[in-house]
């Protein structure tokens, strides 16, 4: 596992666990280097929305702040999928996340 | 507060001069530019657009003589602001036998404006190969012939022998072979990796038989309005792209890190758009950002006054068979363009890619062109004997070398292929011509799977200067755009296409890298003011932009390019079968997406053409006469 998964207790009774990867320079907000992925394995209530789990790794990764909200909303410099699926297609902000779902992390699409 | 410019004068920063150049008389003459036609077209994109709709008409094809070539940079060029040397090349291009907007850095800009120039326009067919010369008021057409066959470093090696200048003080714009034979996917490229790829613009080079040009850093003095403004914009501008978490990244690694990132959404072109599933035998770890940067050794080959640590020059490892052999380090489209032929060991990549600018092709033409033979090849639809004995298998970079060589020559099976994917596919027909990459327009995609970005997909498809024309959301708030949208809702795309018009058109007219001014376009309004002595806004920055977008679609109407070619062609437009965006179908909503985006963008639905208010609002009267008729 990578050294940097964490699995935390979560307040509740029931709980599950999910899958946040950082990737590349994502992962310099939450405790990497940025030149490689990061993954961690959030312990989170049953019925947990992505926002929860999002919020929750900020917590833990204050720096994570400026680049992954603005406001309540994602901000433009992160892209967020929900098994391989961006945001507002299966998943939106608030819809709960299942045990063993993985959320993906990754910088603003750009060319060149 | 320094006061602003007085009514008549040239703007800070500007030359206020453009050099014109008869290449089928040899004369040269200079023309002027208004202060009010200054701030109207501000440069770049903006500048050549303009002079493209008045002097270009509808009979005058790519390769006719008359066709101007326009190579313009902006007020920023030559300034103390990151990304400064810019160059963007206007034209009727050969890929679309429409407008043409594309853009290359280095330090062309740069030494034109030291030169006393803002732009260069270049009209006639000279009756044997040439180069033109500048340095301050000396402009000649010298004698090519020599540099025949040369490719594009080759010639800038050669003028820098030949003139006793190294450095950055000679810039060298040139074309390969590919330009010389007509290849209608053949760029311009300079300054040793440097490359205006789009639309063919190379082979209008080769059709006009001008082989280069090159530009001594000239002694004209260029003076801002604000000087100590400047250099607060630009602190202003290169801190946020150090400090901005969109912008950190390109700022350490420039677009290195797409090639890791982009198979995660489904956007990673793999072998022609049959897969988006990386083969597990792939190690991606070396495919990540650092690990690309670090798997060579490399060096900085920074444009004018740029921080950024994004251009490279990096020497091929022991991996290659070409180990030692200096290189330029691709960028993200450049990787990419490898990985639709199946490519997947970086030094074959990055070989590649540098023979590409080193004989003047545009990469992603390339790779959708040779993505299609090899497919074509494995499911037996071109043959061996077809292909002039090569046998060219998903990921083998020496087949891939060995048609381009044939290419550049259009020699045997290399005559059909110069015309790119499009033609060549039409050729050949059958299922073969299911196949191919392109949209209907004649120009294809940039390096990615768009099929899980729509966004770019109907970019690409709308666009009026052979490529996309709204590109990634920047600062999208300053349009009055949010932050994010799902890049698959068939609402909110046409929106962002449509509502983010502009911002990246007026960033071409500028002179300056589109990856130094992502920022916020208030942070570069400031430097422009800075430099000119205008009180330029965002609204007004973004109708300037939304001025050349008008300008090259009702040109390209004009020229008889309409909505019916505004789609992909059916692989381009496909439902990916893997990966995140499989059975995604972005055709289903096709009508509906282009509808909603010619109502924002107030185009005429039915015709493509720019409605009049649209056009009259944009100070484009003219236009709106020649479209419309009195109204």
């Amino acid at each position: 596992m990578n050294p940097h998964a964490a699995a935390r207790s979560a307040a509740g009774s029931e709980t599950i666990q999910v899958t946040v990867e950082a990737a590349s320079y994502i992962a310099q907000f939450a405790g990497g280097t940025g030149s490689a992925a990061l993954e961690f394995v959030e312990t989170v209530r049953a019925g947990a929305t992505v926002r929860e789990v999002l919020r929750g790794l900020t917590a833990r990764f204050p720096k994570l702040a400026d680049v992954l909200w603005l406001g309540d909303e994602i901000g433009e410099h992160v892209e967020v999928a929900v098994n391989d699926a961006f945001l507002g297609q299966e998943y939106t902000l608030d819809s709960p996340v299942r045990a063993g779902d993985r959320i993906i992390l990754i910088g603003q699409f750009t060319g060149g | 507060m320094a006061k602003h410019k007085q009514a008549g004068a040239v703007p800070g920063g500007m030359a206020g001069k453009i050099l014109r150049v008869d290449l089928g008389t040899s004369k040269t003459w200079t023309t002027t530019l208004t202060p009010k036609e200054a701030r109207q077209t501000v440069g770049g994109s903006g500048l050549g657009a303009q002079i493209l709709y008045d002097e270009v008409p509808a009979h005058v094809n790519w390769d006719h003589p008359e066709n101007r070539l326009i190579m313009a940079t902006g007020p920023l060029a030559g300034m103390p602001v990151w990304g400064t040397g810019g160059l963007t090349v206007v034209t009727r291009g050969a890929m679309t036998n429409g407008a043409t907007s594309t853009q290359a850095n280095g330090f062309f800009g740069t030494n034109l404006k030291y030169s006393g120039y803002d732009a260069i326009v270049l009209q006639g067919q000279a009756p044997d190969w040439v180069y033109l010369y500048i340095n301050d008021d000396e402009v000649e057409l010298r004698d090519a012939r020599l540099l025949l066959g040369k490719d594009t470093w080759e010639t800038q090696d050669a003028l820098h022998e030949e003139l006793g200048l190294h450095g950055h003080r000679l810039s060298v714009y040139s074309i390969g072979p590919a330009g010389e034979n007509l290849v209608r996917f053949a760029a311009i490229a300079g300054d040793y990796g440097h490359v205006a790829s789009k639309n063919g613009c190379g082979a209008v080079m080769g059709s006009k038989r001008l082989k280069a040009v090159a530009i001594v850093r000239g002694t004209r003095p260029l003076a801002p309005h604000d000087a100590k403004g400047v250099y607060q914009a630009a602190d202003v501008i290169s801190h946020d792209l150090q400090t901005n978490p969109t912008t950190q990244g390109l700022y350490k690694l420039g677009t290195l890190s797409g090639v890791a990132n982009n198979p995660r959404l489904g956007m990673l072109p793999i072998k022609n758009y049959t897969t988006n599933l990386v083969d597990p035998s792939v190690d991606m770890k070396t495919w990540e950002g650092q690990s690309l940067r670090d798997g060579f050794d490399h060096r900085g080959h920074q444009c004018n006054a740029c921080g950024m640590h994004h251009c490279h020059q990096v020497v091929l490892n022991k991996s290659s068979k070409y180990a030692g052999e200096v290189v330029d380090e691709p960028e993200y489209e450049g990787w990419s363009s490898g990985w639709a032929q199946g490519i997947t060991k970086p030094a074959d990549t990055a070989y590649l890619n540098t023979r590409l600018d080193r004989a003047c092709v545009d990469l992603n033409e390339f790779g959708w062109l040779i993505g299609w033979v090899m497919e074509c090849y494995e499911k037996g639809y071109l043959t061996k004997e077809q292909l002039d004995g090569i046998e060219p298998r998903w990921g083998d970079m020496e087949a891939s070398n060995a048609l381009l060589q044939k290419i550049i020559r259009r020699e045997g099976v290399g005559n059909l292929l110069a015309e790119g994917v499009k033609r060549a596919s039409e050729k050949i027909g059958g299922p073969a011509a299911d196949c191919a990459i392109y949209t209907l327009k004649g120009n294809t995609p940039r390096g990615h799977d768009h099929r899980a970005r729509w966004e770019e997909l109907l970019d690409t498809c709308v666009g009026s200067g052979g490529t996309i024309e709204t590109g990634p959301a920047v600062e999208p708030g300053e349009q009055g755009r949010p932050a994010r949208i799902n890049p698959q809702d068939p609402v909110e795309v046409p929106k962002n296409v449509a509502g983010l018009l502009g911002r990246r058109h007026f960033e071409d007219c500028l002179g300056s890298c589109l990856f130094t001014t992502r920022t916020k376009l208030a942070n570069i309004c400031l430097a422009v003011n800075a430099v000119t002595g205008w009180d330029m806004d965002v609204p007004e920055a973004v109708r300037v932009g939304k001025r050349v977008s008008a300008l090259m679609r009702a040109f390209n109407v004009r020229c008889g390019i309409g909505p019916e070619l505004e789609r992909p062609s059916k692989r381009y437009g496909s439902i990916p079968v893997d990966g995140p965006a499989a059975g995604k179908d972005s055709q289903r909503h096709w009508e509906d997406m282009l509808t909603l985006y010619y109502d924002i963008a107030r185009y005429d639905r039915k015709t493509g053409r720019p409605k009049p208010e649209l056009l009259q609002e944009l100070g484009l009267e003219q236009v709106s006469q020649d479209l419309w008729g009195a109204t």
